[in-house]
């Protein structure tokens, strides 16, 4: 078994000024419907720090946000979702976190490959 | 005709409601008609009385061409008010002077330019100006006399004081006179002005357009692609432009030519045109003549000489190349030739009324209505101008035996050598000009000592020019050698505003090293990949080459390479995948990337079948036989709010709420038949196109849906849009982007707002209810029988210049309150 992390911490102004640039970039290519149901700034830069933050625990191709889903469980905490190549490795269990402090936003994962 | 105002008026009497001018400025098309126009004007009037501007009075007009220019033009004349039109490119600094000069009370301007901050006056932004034509307005006219000033013309470059040409009305009408019968303009006309209105020159032409009520079509900016474009969607027929112009299109022309191995077919017209009748070689050149939408027939050249080949080659595609020659001091034109002359080297013949003779030192005199009384408030200046009462034009001519003028250079250029023959810098030029390594050129004499060596300064790509300039020795004079050469080191000549090389300022590079204002911006342009990096990582231009590492020396993070992959997009129309861009990726291996990848096309378009006539017939026993019987089996409806639409004339925007797919449908069932016949609805080319594929077409006939992209590209959805609304068609579209899967309303897609703004015509806010409960969000079949509540709130009318978020706030709320 081998144990894989990774962290992404991200300023919630710049992510602002470069979702504003080009919505529907981040719409299309970046983002599922899903997850575009909360549209506020703070929850999306959250996701992205997230998505990153596997994106670098699992040595993925940069642009591959859409392989990448994340859920909001019942009690708020965040699951998830892999898809594609992804979903199709060995991945045991995984566990990931988001913080938002200030202008700051930070995420870490924890992915078991088996 | 006896003063300008008369064009004004007497369109009004004779055209009324005929198109005067168009415009399309982004995805709207605006077109005035001749009561428009004036009532505009009439407004423009009443609005300088508020000012308490009185007659003889000054305004600046500084703008681009357009109806409104046209508008603020005439509502001064109307007033007696004089006009200084300013060039766009004109400097703060130069318009301070002129402002000082002249004493003007007010600026008029588009919003784009900003007021120069130590200019004390009150500024009023022209594109606002609709709301003017709407009705007419009354002011107080003061008596207009033909020899009143209509303009102040300032004409001079950027160096010493400016010079103010006055034109009275007589002097314009007198020369628009003259031209009358030259220029043949039909009410079925459609002109295109591209020159800048702040020139004489276009003023004439745009004015000979108005008197026989034809049609003025501007363009929304002057890149070459827009001016072809907005040729070919308004089938333009005649156009101004100065030879440049003519040169540069025609290179484009043959290098296409060639490319697409057709060059001997175009030489060989070339070649046989002067044994062809006009039609024939229309014909002959149809698929060029296709490309300016097929009606191009006359093409006004003039501001600078047109070079004799090249005016050969556009009669052989059978256009009529009419030139003129003249100054701003002469109103401007004082001879014209025109296509059945054959002295094509020649500037034609004098116009009538105007007497033309040549004085001892060649110079060219001119006598007659047409000219100026004087330069704004400068006797010396204007005494320097006039010799017995003729006009003293600056440049050297002479007659031929039939009469034709020739013009053979400025005065002032004219170079006297050591031994002490007068060399013409224009011939040598000529020469140079004609080799294919010359882009351009200018000849100087310039003073070593007590020696005058003459110099050719070259616009050219190439750096060694030894064999061009030994070459071109050959053909010329031996008092006309080139003596010293050298290449201009920027991208470009300074030039006058019909882009003739402003010869004072290379001459002044050349001997003292004064850069000439302008060109230093013009020195290299920084390519548009390089542009898109330095803005988002934020890196001096400079500092980025085509071998510098995007991700490592650019410090690109993962943000910017979104935004960078979706400035490509915009920019060049492809699509890069982010994972394209490794640390290894250098600019130059970015940019062959960007060139192998095919362009992305609009995959799906408006067709025009689905608002042909026909279809619409079909479409209406369709929708009334089939759909809405089948559709009164489940539900019924009841709408609220119909008498919104009562005041509201025109095309609208209605956008719903959206809760389920029966929405579209349902809107549309309970409109008046005068919005139900002619609806357009806006549909997300993800979910139509795509997800439904099959039944793209058959949702095409019954409810002429269109595609408008939710994401990436959505311009072309605006494009649509604006053609249907232009077309009278009105549209139906959903500002919240998707159904809402629970009922409650999302918020709007901030583009709500940008639709209203752009499209200019009234929003009404609609409520729909009950649609959920039939066919719930995701189902296929209706549920249960039901009614259907549509509601129609007032309509909104937004004003240009309110920020779009603010709107689509607006929309939202009166969506919410009904």
């Amino acid at each position: 078994m081998k144990i894989r992390v990774g962290n992404d911490i991200l300023q919630l102004k710049k992510f602002q000024a470069t979702f504003k640039k080009c919505p529907e970039k981040f719409e299309r290519d970046v983002f599922f419907q899903s997850e575009l149901e909360n549209p506020e700034i703070s929850h999306l830069a959250g996701l992205f720090v997230a998505k990153e933050a596997v994106i670098k625990a699992l040595d993925l191709k940069p642009g591959s946000w859409r392989l990448i889903e994340i859920k909001n469980i019942q009690s708020g905490k965040p699951v998830l979702k892999f898809k594609g190549a992804v979903a199709k490795r060995e991945i045991a269990t995984c566990d990931l976190s988001i913080s938002h402090h200030g202008d700051y936003v930070m995420a870490v994962v924890v992915i078991l490959l088996k | 005709m006896k003063t300008l105002v008369d064009i004004l008026e007497e369109g009004r009497k004779r055209y009324s409601s005929e198109p005067a001018f168009k415009i399309k400025p982004r995805y709207r098309s605006v077109v005035w008609d001749y009561n428009e126009f004036y009532n505009c004007a009439s407004g423009v009037a009443k609005l300088l009385e508020e000012h308490k501007l009185k007659k003889g009075g000054r305004i600046l007009l500084w703008a681009a061409n357009s109806p409104y220019w046209l508008a603020v033009f005439f509502g001064c004349l109307l007033k007696g008010i004089i006009v200084v039109p300013l060039h766009l490119q004109n400097r703060p600094e130069f318009i301070l002077k002129i402002a000082k000069q002249t004493q003007t009370k007010l600026l008029f301007k588009t919003s784009a330019i900003k007021k120069p901050k130590e200019l004390g006056i009150e500024s009023i932004n022209i594109d606002y100006l609709d709301d003017f034509a709407q009705k007419e307005w009354t002011f107080k006219r003061p008596l207009i006399q033909e020899n009143d000033a209509a303009e102040i013309l300032y004409t001079s470059g950027t160096t010493g004081f400016p010079k103010g040409v006055v034109l009275t009305h007589k002097n314009i009408v007198s020369d628009l006179k003259a031209i009358f019968e030259m220029i043949e303009v039909r009410k079925s006309d459609r002109l295109l002005s591209i020159l800048p209105l702040s020139h004489i020159f276009e003023q004439i032409v745009d004015f000979r357009a108005l008197v026989s009520g034809a049609q003025i079509v501007f363009a929304p900016a002057l890149a070459s692609s827009i001016i072809t474009g907005t040729l070919f969607e308004n089938k333009i027929t005649k156009m101004a432009v100065v030879p440049e112009f003519l040169k540069l299109v025609m290179q484009r022309i043959e290098a296409e030519a060639r490319n697409q191995g057709k060059e001997k077919k175009l030489k060989l017209l070339f070649k046989l045109s002067p044994y062809l009748a006009r039609s024939l070689r229309k014909t002959l050149a149809k698929n060029i003549h296709q490309k300016f939408g097929g009606k191009l027939d006359l093409i006004v050249s003039g501001g600078a000489p047109l070079e004799v080949g090249v005016a050969k080659k556009w009669q052989a595609l059978g256009i009529n190349i009419l030139q003129g020659y003249g100054l701003t001091e002469t109103s401007p034109v004082i001879s014209v030739l025109r296509e059945k002359d054959k002295e094509l080297a020649s500037v034609g013949k004098v116009i009538p009324g105007v007497r033309v003779k040549i004085a001892k030192d060649d110079e060219v005199l001119v006598k007659g209505p047409i000219v100026f009384k004087g330069y704004w408030r400068d006797p010396k200046k204007t005494k320097a101008v006039f010799e017995q009462g003729w006009f003293k034009t600056g440049d050297t001519g002479y007659f031929d035996k039939d009469g034709f003028l020739y013009i053979k250079g400025r005065k002032k250029f004219i170079i006297l050598t050591a031994a002490g023959q007068n060399v013409y810098p224009e011939d040598i030029e000529f020469e140079l000009n004609k080799e294919k390594e010359v882009i351009d050129s200018c000849v100087v004499g310039v003073k070593i000592g007590e020696r005058i060596l003459l110099q050719a300064v070259l616009l050219s790509e190439t750096k060694n020019l030894e064999k061009v300039i030994n070459k071109v020795n050959k053909r010329l004079a031996s008092f006309q050698q080139i003596q010293k050469w050298s290449v201009w080191p920027f991208a470009d000549f300074p030039r006058t505003i019909t882009r003739k090389i402003k010869k004072t300022e290379v001459l002044d590079y050349l001997t003292r090293e004064i850069v000439p204002e302008g060109v230093k911006l013009a020195q290299k342009e920084i390519p548009p990949l390089i542009e898109i990096l330095s803005t988002i990582t934020n890196t001096n231009p400079a500092l980025i080459s085509l071998k510098t590492r995007i991700v490592k020396d650019l410090q690109l993070d993962s943000l910017m390479r979104i935004e960078l992959v979706a400035q490509i997009e915009e920019e060049f129309g492809v699509e890069i995948d982010e994972a394209q861009i490794t640390p290894k990726t250098r600019v130059q291996d970015l940019e062959s990337l960007i060139k192998k990848q095919p362009k992305r096309e609009i995959k799906h378009k408006l067709s025009s079948w689905q608002i042909n006539p026909l279809t619409g017939i079909i479409r209406k026993i369709l929708t009334r036989a089939l759909v809405f019987p089948l559709f009164a089996s489940f539900c019924q409806f009841k709408i609220e709010g119909e008498e919104n639409l009562e005041q509201v004339q025109g095309p609208v925007i209605f956008m719903p709420n959206h809760i389920s797919s029966l929405d579209g449908l349902s809107v549309v069932r309970v409109l008046p038949s005068r919005f139900q016949n002619r609806i357009a609805l806006a549909t997300a080319t993800d979910i139509l196109y795509e997800k439904f594929k099959p039944l793209q077409k058959i949702i095409t006939l019954l409810l002429n849906s269109y595609p408008f992209p939710r994401v990436g590209q959505i311009k072309s959805g605006l494009e649509y849009t604006g053609k249907l609304l232009d077309k009278d068609w009105s549209i139906l579209l959903f500002p919240e982007g998707r159904e809402s899967p629970t009922g409650r309303p999302l918020p709007l897609k901030e583009g709500a707002g940008v639709i209203a703004l752009e499209m200019q015509v009234p929003i009404i806010p609609v409520k729909i209810q009950g649609t959920g409960r039939i066919l719930p969000h995701g189902s296929h079949f209706p549920k249960k029988r039901g009614q259907i509540a549509v509601k129609l709130g007032r309509p909104l009318y937004f004003q240009k210049g309110i920020e779009p978020k603010r709107i689509t706030k607006m929309i939202e709320k009166a969506m919410k309150a009904l």
